[in-house]
């Protein structure tokens, strides 16, 4: 085995290998944006189906998707102006209680050493291994028992649990970057540990903020899978919505308005990038 | 010259491991006092207790009469550099050092002004809206010891300042900190693991090994009559050869040779001493060969024989290594004085008495 192996990697390795990754880099890219593709060529077709490629080119669904936007007619269950403003509220207020929940515990965790800590360090990070399905119904239970009624804070609780461990790394890497010597200093020079904290720590923590910040507003601005057992009609979310018109009705409207949807996502990401540069960022 | 800060019987533990053991320290007023020892001697953190940043685990700090040892780091009103130096990259020049003015709500034109005044004393003028990362290194050094001095603190703190400076520089900020330090008369508290730093800018050294106290004295002090093995190893080049006491006022080296050493031993000294002679005490002397061969007619006068196995001249002075029967010496001299010396050559080293101090070969003892 290694005999015949050697000889392929000394050959692969040096030479080659720029060669080879290339293309398996190509490749994957291509079909990283398939799906984007494809969207975007379905939402300009113009046939009343869902054949791919469409036969024929127009901008009829836009114009429908519009028309739909602008003024839903009686069978739709929700407005999409209405979903998409339930999805930014939702967003919004997952990114500010993430940022909130997000900036002390990567400042704890990184600075004290406590009993546990690993075990909470283990806990943030398995909203991203937890199957979501289960997480939805969990969650689902774990509402219907509540007295109260939660409204649209089911969806922000569940997406808070979703957006923090990308919240939490993000703050985590930039905390790590900055020694204690910078808060030490402010104390020296008479700040007391609050004071310092907003003078000195959390501006040379903002890249790690922001990055966090942002990517709890997509994931939550995306999420479909745990939204779609919390929500009601009062607080369908834009994934949710598009869900249900591909169910309901099948038009390709849907290909308009997720091109819509991802215009938005690349204008955060792009947001993103100019605001934190190449380094803060963790996934 | 009274005592500003005393450091009584102070202990540090971290965990199970004693990093500072039962020191007592008295800071003399407007003096700059230096910390000097190996890296993990407890230096450092001696400083951060003093600054407050840690807690002594048991012991007393006061300052002016005051007891210090619970009061915050943000309530002493000492001034810090730190080895990173820890400017803010997200203020600029002025923002850095008008921050601890803006803590005690100095209004903008005191503030201003006392910025000012500080970049005037720190020779770097109009470089008030800089941002810190645009500063070269030795740049960053003044404007770290103008923040440190910005709210006129009872107390200068130097945590190894000038460790991230290349040789050249260094030097030149050794002399121009302790300069400014004099000028203003601020008691400082430096701490180094450079002797030469240390020689070059305090007061008063304070040679601290394994947690404690080895030395106090002033640089030369410390440097001609070093306590202990330890610190006559750690300050200095010096020649420390193990020696047996014979006699009244002699001593017997590894190879046989007596060496006279100008008066009665101290008593302190047992069996196992060091003959502790620095490189330029000793003197050099290009001999003939079989000079070399006759080991005991060389005894008289502290004259040892021997040849030269390594030579590093680097102009300005010369330093030598003489290896002896049974140990080598290091000689440092200038090259005018011995010319035609080379690798080979058989030499005559002198000891000279006065030059000669016995030393305990223990290391660890604690000073009185």
């Amino acid at each position: 085995m290694t005999a015949f192996a050697l000889p392929f990697l000394r050959r692969a390795l040096p030479g080659q290998l720029t060669r080879f990754t290339g293309v398996l880099a190509a490749v994957v890219l291509i079909l990283a944006a398939m799906p984007i593709l494809t969207m975007i060529i379905m939402s300009f077709g113009a046939s009343d189906t869902l054949a791919f490629p469409p036969p024929s080119y127009g901008l009829q669904w836009y114009r429908a998707a519009w028309r739909t936007f602008m003024s839903p007619d009686a069978s739709d269950v929700l407005s999409m102006g209405q979903a998409l403003g339930t999805s930014l509220t939702v967003a919004f207020a997952t990114m500010l209680i993430a940022a909130a929940v997000a900036i002390p515990a990567a400042y704890a965790l990184n600075r004290f050493n406590f009993p546990g800590k690993a075990v909470v360090e283990q806990f943030i990070a398995l909203p991203m291994v937890y199957p979501l399905v289960m997480l939805g119904i969990s969650l689902l239970l774990v509402f219907n028992y509540f007295p109260v009624e939660l409204g649209i804070f089911r969806l922000v609780i569940a997406h808070v649990i979703l957006a923090l461990p990308f919240a939490v790394k993000n703050c985590a890497a930039s905390i790590a970057g900055i020694g204690p010597e910078f808060e030490e200093a402010a104390y020296l020079m008479g700040a007391r540990p609050m004071r310092a904290m907003f003078d000195v720590v959390l501006p040379l923590m903002r890249p790690g903020i922001l990055a966090g910040m942002l990517f709890a507003f997509i994931v939550s601005f995306n999420e479909f899978t745990v939204t779609f057992f919390l929500y009601d009609v009062d607080t369908m979310t834009l994934p949710v919505w598009l869900y249900s018109r591909t169910v309901s009705s099948l038009d390709p409207t849907v290909f308009s308005f997720a091109v819509f949807i991802v215009l938005i996502d690349f204008g955060l990401i792009w947001l993103l990038e100019k605001l934190v540069g190449d380094d803060g960022v963790a996934l | 010259m009274s005592n500003q800060l005393i450091i009584e019987n102070v202990n540090k533990h971290f965990g199970a491991v004693h990093v500072v053991k039962h020191v007592n320290l008295s800071i003399p007023e407007g003096k700059l006092v230096c910390f000097l020892g190996p890296s993990g001697c407890g230096k450092t953190t001696l400083l951060r207790m003093i600054a407050g940043l840690e807690t002594p685990t048991s012991g007393r700090l006061s300052m002016d009469g005051k007891d210090l040892t619970q009061v915050p780091a943000c309530e002493r009103d000492f001034g810090m550099v730190f080895q990173s130096l820890a400017l803010f990259p997200h203020m600029t020049v002025a923002g850095n050092i008008a921050y601890p003015l803006r803590l005690r709500k100095a209004g903008k034109q005191s503030q201003k002004q006392r910025v000012d005044e500080l970049l005037q004393l720190i020779q770097l003028p109009h470089m008030a809206e800089r941002p810190v990362a645009q500063l070269s290194g030795g740049q960053r050094q003044r404007v770290a010891i103008a923040r440190a001095l910005a709210s006129a603190p009872k107390l200068l703190l130097l945590d190894e300042p000038l460790s991230a400076l290349d040789a050249k520089l260094r030097e030149a900020m050794q002399v121009e900190i302790r300069l400014l330090q004099q000028r203003l008369g601020i008691t400082t508290i430096m701490v180094t693991h450079d002797q030469r730093e240390a020689m070059t800018m305090a007061d008063v050294i304070v040679v601290m090994e394994q947690g404690q106290i080895a030395q106090i004295g002033s640089p030369l002090e410390v440097y001609r009559d070093p306590v202990n093995e330890f610190v006559a190893d750690f300050i200095g080049l010096g020649n420390i050869l193990p020696a047996v006491p014979s006699g009244e006022q002699c001593v017997r080296l590894a190879g046989g040779q007596l060496v006279d050493i100008g008066g009665p031993r101290k008593a302190s000294a047992g069996q196992d001493v060091r003959l502790l002679i620095r490189p330029e005490d000793v003197c050099l002397k290009i001999s003939e060969p079989q000079a070399h061969m006759d080991l005991h007619a060389s005894i008289r006068n502290n004259c040892v024989p021997g040849q030269v196995s390594f030579i590093r001249d680097v102009g300005s002075s010369l330093e030598a290594t003489v290896d002896c029967a049974g140990f080598a010496l290091t000689v440092a001299t200038s090259p005018r004085e011995v010319p035609g010396l080379a690798i080979g050559s058989s030499v005559l080293a002198t000891l000279p008495p006065h030059a000669c101090k016995l030393i305990d070969a223990s290391p660890g003892r604690l000073a009185a």
